[in-house]
């Protein structure tokens, strides 16, 4: 079967990371789409929330260059130049993407300016076919394991892309996956199954109200579409980020792992994947400020105490993933 | 009569998986590493007054005889001792790590240097009032104007030398002895003294080998191999003697068989393992008290030695665990002698690389996988002993087993920098491009850091030259003049201000390069022959084929196969440099060539956001991104065959390599700023073929893909590349499996080499912070491993720099 017409769907997509080795088996490359229906106050891409590319600013690098003034009255106020006005128009910018008025093409070109590339587009308009030349470049790395991981924001968000890489990595005898949180119609996962080997899927929470508070939704859509992936015979993996002020108990992470148990059909493991803050910086680049702010790490005890809850429901479990 | 041995069913028994997290070194071997790490170094003296002594008693002989003689009358002088614990013998100094001097290659920098040694910036040694005044006064004056150092500096021509100033290229192995070889180990073992001397001797009756030179070349040897025998005498009765006092009586039994070994060897061919691992360390030890010089090299020990292992434990006389604490005794021997290098070299080699390579693992001359059980032992000695050296390299290849690749990684993982990895799947074609038989091809083996040779059968004088590939770019841009003096030091080309396209641009730099490769060349056949006339080596010259047949020293051309091996360097500054000047000057025009010539003068002084948009904006070689690594593969090709035209004068030829010791760091000082927006007088890229420290962003997978670009088979003097894993890389119960992949497709690209660094940039400022507390925190610097807090602080903040990669 050919599909040419695959190799030009567009997606937006964030990132390509080569040579992940924790998302899924083997070494992957990690395609990152943007978008998610989900809003997680520890979420380490909050650049992947929006579907739309957005500017951000890593005040970290910028030089003041101040040439901005020249070139683009918007960005008068930045010129005022000080590293809080620039940061301050990203902010009356946050969550906005193209500037009023402006052309894509236009804001790019005003963008391409800066010369450290602090302030730059995250996410961009790409081709499946772009993306997959890229993705095929690491085949000597993949050996019998390896693949392509979809991830984000949620893959789901964009359907269409989503399954244009599947269906080309497939057609490629690539390995694939897709990380999803689950929130999404079950009419999309029956479109991409049949390209699909491995589905990393996130479980948060089992309380409805807590998944509501702190994600945005409650979780009826996530474990329905669980009990249906497992009752189809899939391949799954149970993701659980560990999330102080959350879930990062053995109660809670037992009881969804008791949950997981009780699916229709097997689940392949658990992975728990400890919280980190290394996405705080990107809230500041955002023009946002970090919600999750205030939690530490967690202990190694504190980590191995949810493991061995999971390990209490005979589901085996690795940390990190 | 070891050929007949069959290997074991269980090839894999050396290392199995199980003890891979429990395995330790004896706690004989701890205190001896112990005290390996918190002797100082000193200075000595005794090799530098029996030289003289020996050297003005045969004034008048000719050169072979004479340092035939040195050797003899040094190892009937020289003060030797067995050190507490110590299963094998051998030093070529008192104590351990001192800094020999060997007046026959230098004494000008050495007398300039005497003073500062206990402090100068990299590579200290302690020395006492006696010391220098012995030196000055006593050894010194004998030897003006009769050394190496001295003779090279009145026969090199002045053009050369204006491009040396000048910086276009080094030239080195100009003040000792060059190395750089892999002597007959397997031969050795095989034949001992007396077989050696039956074979000179009947060398020597050929009609053919009457004339008097052949004669004295003969002479030289059976005097060389007299002094061997003296030695070995030496240590078996101080062993002895040793015995006799010893009040322990297990350490009684063990200077016993010390001695007895020694005794043996003094006649005989080794016949047990134990034997053959104490006469490989007495070749070496031999080989540096005559020549003094970095990179002897003991090659495919894991081939040579295993009929030896394995007689030993199928006859039930050793277990594996005895035989495991011997090589480990031979281990920590290899770290026992290091090289006095002058400031400046120093700086190029930092760190005491001697540059005992051994390279387990890879092929058998029939393609099959050469794997086996002592391939393991190696890895799990380095495991044990994770010193600097041996430098032990990796060779793999498509049929390599997966449990060698996690038995490697989890080696890496434990952060010594070892092993590093080769690639027969390059390396061997590109031997074979030079003129080997495919089954020589099959055997090589590693020189030193990363050159690539044939054990017991080539000359590679590896270590010829560096050639500055960015200062030529450089010196190109402005028409062949330095920017900062204005001397005329290339030929005259167009600046880049009279250009008016990207081609003249290349077409003004290949001209360049034609033109600095000649006077290279030119100044290293100089070199080369100042050695054949001043340090002829009978000794080494026993273990290489083919000096004895032809009665020919291996200094004068008597190897089998010859090369001489020049550095480029460095790939990825003229590849990021090419691409910018491309795209910012012709292509899309936003910077006008002046302008440029300009901000790289003043060393981008109030020029930061041009500087900027040159780093950002053009892209950067590591990212597997053609428009600027076909300037790589391109120009790093373009090297190769400028090289390759030319004859060594030992027969053979020249061919080039891509790596760079530490010299990335004293040649990048002297290259001005440059168009991919490097600062004047920073640090080139690392390694060889490594990307600039945190222009790759992609991952280590893209680095592979960008450096796979060069047709790196003419790189068959050797190669470099430099990653760094944080230790998290290696978390988990599926990295190493992981890692392997990382190496499977590492071979699949056909990238001859790669080594990596895994230590965290916290414990690395730790370390330069509290020195005290990090002394035997290895970090891989080029090709070799060193101890980090011995490195000076430039060489120490550039590996802080290089980019890292982690596990995502």
């Amino acid at each position: 079967m050919r599909r040419p017409e695959l190799e030009d769907v567009r997606g937006v997509v964030f990132d390509v990371q080569r040579m992940s080795m924790h998302d899924g088996p083997g070494m992957r490359t990690n395609v990152f789409l943007k978008g998610c229906p989900l809003r997680c106050g520890w979420c380490a891409n909050p650049e992947s929330q929006l579907l739309q590319p957005q500017l951000t600013l890593h005040a970290a690098n910028c030089i003041e260059c101040g040439q901005f003034a020249e070139s683009c009255t918007a960005c008068a106020l930045a010129a005022a130049s000080t590293r809080a006005g620039q940061q301050d128009l990203i902010r009356r910018r946050a969550d906005s993407t193209l500037g009023a008025g402006w052309t894509e093409t236009e804001t790019t070109t005003r963008v391409d300016l800066c010369p450290t590339g602090a302030l730059h587009w995250v996410g961009h308009w790409r081709t499946a076919g772009d993306v997959m030349a890229e993705v095929r470049r690491d085949r000597p790395f993949y050996g019998q394991e390896g693949g392509l991981t979809i991830t984000g924001g949620e893959p789901t968000m964009q359907p269409e892309m989503c399954e244009a890489l599947l269906w080309l990595a497939q057609q490629d005898g690539i390995h694939t996956a897709i990380e999803t949180c689950g929130h999404t119609q079950w009419a999309v996962y029956e479109r991409l199954l049949p390209w699909l080997n491995v589905v990393l899927y996130d479980v948060k929470h089992i309380d409805p109200a807590v998944h509501l508070r702190h994600t945005g939704f409650d979780n009826a859509l996530i474990l329905d579409n669980l009990a249906r992936l497992t009752a189809r015979g899939v391949s799954v993996r149970v993701r659980i980020p560990l999330i102080p002020g959350f879930n990062a108990d053995p109660a809670t992470i037992g009881g969804i792992a008791a949950y997981v148990r009780r699916m229709p059909g097997p689940v392949a493991g658990i992975d728990l994947l400890p919280y980190h803050s290394l996405g705080k910086a990107k809230y500041g680049a955002l023009g946002r400020v970090y919600p999750w702010e205030g939690h530490a790490r967690l202990s190694d005890s504190e980590v191995s105490a949810c493991a061995a809850a999971v390990r209490a429901e005979n589901l085996p479990v690795t940390i990190g993933g | 009569m070891h050929a007949s041995v069959k290997l074991p069913p269980e090839p894999t028994t050396g290392f199995p998986r199980a003890t891979w997290r429990t395995t330790a070194a004896s706690a004989r071997s701890l205190a001896i590493k112990r005290r390996l790490l918190e002797t100082p170094r000193q200075i000595d003296v005794e090799r530098a007054r029996y030289t003289t002594q020996s050297y003005q008693a045969s004034e008048g002989e000719p050169m072979a005889m004479r340092r035939a003689k040195m050797l003899l009358h040094l190892v009937r002088a020289m003060s030797i001792t067995i050190d507490e614990g110590e299963l094998i013998a051998g030093n070529r100094s008192l104590l351990p790590r001192m800094g020999v001097i060997a007046p026959e290659g230098a004494v000008t920098w050495v007398d300039r240097e005497l003073d500062i040694l206990p402090t100068r910036p990299q590579d200290r040694f302690n020395i006492t009032a006696e010391q220098i005044q012995e030196l000055r006064e006593e050894i010194f004056p004998y030897w003006r104007g009769k050394t190496l150092e001295d003779i090279v500096a009145t026969h090199v021509p002045p053009d050369i030398m204006k491009a040396v100033r000048g910086k276009a290229f080094s030239l080195n192995q100009t003040d000792h002895a060059q190395g750089h070889i892999l002597p007959d180990v397997e031969t050795w073992l095989r034949l001992g003294i007396t077989g050696l001397r039956a074979q000179v001797q009947e060398a020597r009756r050929q009609p053919a080998m009457q004339a008097s030179d052949k004669q004295i070349f003969y002479d030289a040897a059976e005097i060389a191999l007299t002094a061997a025998q003296t030695l070995f005498e030496r240590y078996a009765d101080l062993a002895a003697e040793m015995a006799q006092r010893e009040s322990d009586p297990r350490r009684a039994a063990e200077l016993t068989q010390i001695a007895g070994n020694c005794r043996h060897l003094a006649t005989d061919a080794p016949e047990t393992f134990y034997q053959a691992l104490q006469a490989v360390w007495f070749l070496f030890v031999l080989v540096q008290i005559e020549s003094n010089a970095s990179s002897f090299s003991p090659g495919r020990f894991d081939q040579y030695m295993l009929p030896y292992l394995l007689v030993d434990l199928q006859a039930g006389r050793l277990t594996q665990e005895q035989a495991q604490e011997l090589l480990e005794a031979l281990w920590l021997k290899f770290n026992e002698i290091v090289l006095l290098r002058s400031s400046s070299s120093a700086r190029y080699f930092a760190g005491f690389p001697i540059g005992f390579n051994i390279a387990i693992g890879g092929q058998l001359s029939d393609g099959s996988d050469a794997t086996n059980l002592l391939t393991y032992m190696c890895l799990h000695a380095q495991a044990d002993i994770g010193l600097t050296q041996p430098n032990l390299s990796v060779r793999v290849h498509a049929g390599s087993p997966q449990e060698l690749l996690e038995a490697a990684a989890f080696v890496i993982s434990k952060g010594s920098g070892m092993p590093q990895i080769f690639n027969d799947e390059v390396i061997v074609p590109g031997q074979v491009n030079r003129g080997l038989p495919l089954e020589e091809a099959r055997n090589y083996a590693v020189v030193g850091c990363v050159e690539l040779s044939t054990p017991g059968k080539a000359l590679g004088w590896s270590d010829a030259s560096m050639f500055n590939l960015t200062r030529v770019l450089e010196l190109t841009l402005y028409g062949g003049k330095d920017p900062q003096s204005g001397e005329q030091i290339g030929l005259s080309t167009p600046r880049l201000d009279q250009m008016t396209s990207f081609a003249e641009m290349e077409a003004a730099y290949s001209q360049q390069l034609t033109y600095f490769v000649d006077l290279m060349v030119r100044g290293c056949n100089i070199v080369d022959g100042i050695h054949a006339e001043v340090l002829p080596s009978p000794w080494l010259s026993l273990f290489i084929a083919d000096c004895v047949e032809r009665g020919t020293d291996v200094t004068a051309g008597g190897a089998r196969y010859n090369f001489s091996g020049v550095q480029g360097v460095q790939i990825a500054n003229v590849a990021d440099s090419l691409a910018a000047v491309k795209q910012a000057v012709f292509d899309e025009q936003w910077l006008p060539p002046a302008q440029l010539l300009d901000a790289l003068r003043s060393n981008f002084a109030g020029t930061e956001v041009l500087r900027q948009r040159l780093i950002n904006r053009a892209p950067k070689y590591g990212n597997d991104d053609d428009r600027v690594d076909q300037f790589a593969a391109a120009w790093g090709d373009r090297y190769c065959a400028l090289v390759e035209q030319y004859p060594t004068i030992r027969g053979g030829g020249y061919q080039p390599g891509f790596y760079t010791v530490s010299a990335h760091v004293p040649m990048g000082a002297h290259v001005g700023a440059t168009p991919d927006g490097r600062h004047a007088g920073a640090p080139l890229a690392d390694g060889g073929l490594s990307p600039t420290a945190g222009r790759d962003r992609r991952g280590a997978t893209a680095v592979l893909h960008s450096v796979s670009k060069l047709d790196l088979r003419l790189a068959s003097n050797g190669t470099l590349l430099n990653m760094k894993f944080l230790p998290s890389f290696f978390d988990g119960p599926e990295a190493l499996n992981k890692f392997a992949q990382l190496l499977r497709g590492f071979c699949e690209l056909h990238v001859p080499h790669v080594q990596f660094n895994v230590v965290s940039v916290d414990t690395l400022r730790q370390a330069q912070a509290n020195p005290d507390e990090f002394r035997s925190l290895v970090v891989r610097v080029a090709g070799y491993s060193a101890y980090f807090i011995e490195l000076d602080k430039e060489l120490q903040d550039e590996i802080i720099r290089r980019t890292e990669f982690d596990a995502v």
